[in-house]
């Protein structure tokens, strides 16, 4: 991958921050525990179990909930705060009906 | 094994292979896991992040592209991920932290002087994570990986202007935030990778 020519770094301070950066990322390495875990997860019967669960936050009595599945592909969805916000959605839309 | 191309093993992992999954990992955990760290600044996170990254790959398989490279939606998936996890974790308590080493140092700029004295890449590093987040990936993906503003661009689905001015801006941060001026580093030696 090569840099594009229209940005080129030419600066020796550029030159000193990547070998830093790259100096120190070169110390880092991933515990070999989390290959073991990966494949642990990603087994057939883990697998299903992660599926389910996924199938069942989708659909809650026909209604779809504010996390679709697909939304987890971009890594982007706050999962936590948007079941939260389901959750007390759910909540309040109960209370509001009793009341 | 070793004579898999990517794309077979992207094809394999579509039919469920752990096997092309651990050889997936093998071939970019580092990238992946270095990637999560400089971001997040957090060991625990970026294996946490690692797992998740690949276990994502094995799951949606069937999403990807096996024609096309499989770093940029790795590159994608980290960045995104990573976002995420800072966005939730540091929400509250970085500010109080970043007030603590202000207390602490009393100045925020870092002499040169210091910087030679001192662990010159956990400076750097500090100095990359003191970064508004946006800044950081770009500046993390550009540096450390080696990725061009239009790889970056593509990856982060961001306006190539917007990568652009984010460097330009995290790069004029980390000079002023570490002391790094031309005059100063006549004398560093650089080795060119």
């Amino acid at each position: 991958m090569n840099k594009v020519e229209y940005f080129i770094m030419n600066d020796t301070a550029d030159y000193y921050l990547q070998q830093c950066l790259k100096n120190w990322a070169a110390e880092q390495h991933p515990p070999k525990a989390v290959r073991s875990k990966l494949l642990h997860a990603a087994s057939p019967f883990h697998l299903k179990l992660f599926n389910s669960s996924s199938r069942q936050n989708e659909m809650n009595d026909g209604i779809a909930a504010p996390v679709p599945y697909r939304q987890f592909l971009s890594g982007r969805t706050d999962v936590r705060g948007q079941t939260q916000l389901w959750a007390w959605h759910m909540t309040m839309t109960s209370l509001r009906f009793l009341t | 094994m070793l004579k898999h191309t990517e794309n077979q093993l992207v094809e394999e992992l579509r039919s469920g292979s752990l096997e092309a999954l651990g050889l997936l990992y093998d071939r970019y955990q580092h990238m992946v896991y270095r990637t999560a760290i400089a971001i997040t600044g957090d060991s625990e996170a970026a294996n946490d992040l690692l797992q998740d990254v690949f276990l994502r790959l094995y799951r949606f398989a069937d999403h990807i592209d096996s024609k096309r490279p499989l770093e940029p939606w790795l590159y994608r998936m980290t960045a995104n991920l990573s976002y995420t996890w800072v966005k939730r974790n540091h929400r509250w308590y970085q500010p109080l932290e970043d007030l603590a080493d202000w207390l602490v140092s009393g100045e925020s700029n870092v002499p040169l002087s210091q910087v030679e004295s001192q662990d010159d890449w956990h400076l750097v590093q500090q100095a990359v994570l003191d970064l508004p987040l946006p800044q950081r990936i770009v500046v993390v993906l550009y540096y450390l990986n080696d990725l061009s503003i239009q790889e970056i661009a593509e990856i982060l689905e961001v306006p190539v202007g917007t990568v652009k001015s984010r460097l330009h801006y995290g790069r004029h941060a980390l000079k002023k935030n570490l002391g790094l001026q031309k005059e100063m580093l006549r004398d560093f030696n650089y080795e060119q990778s």
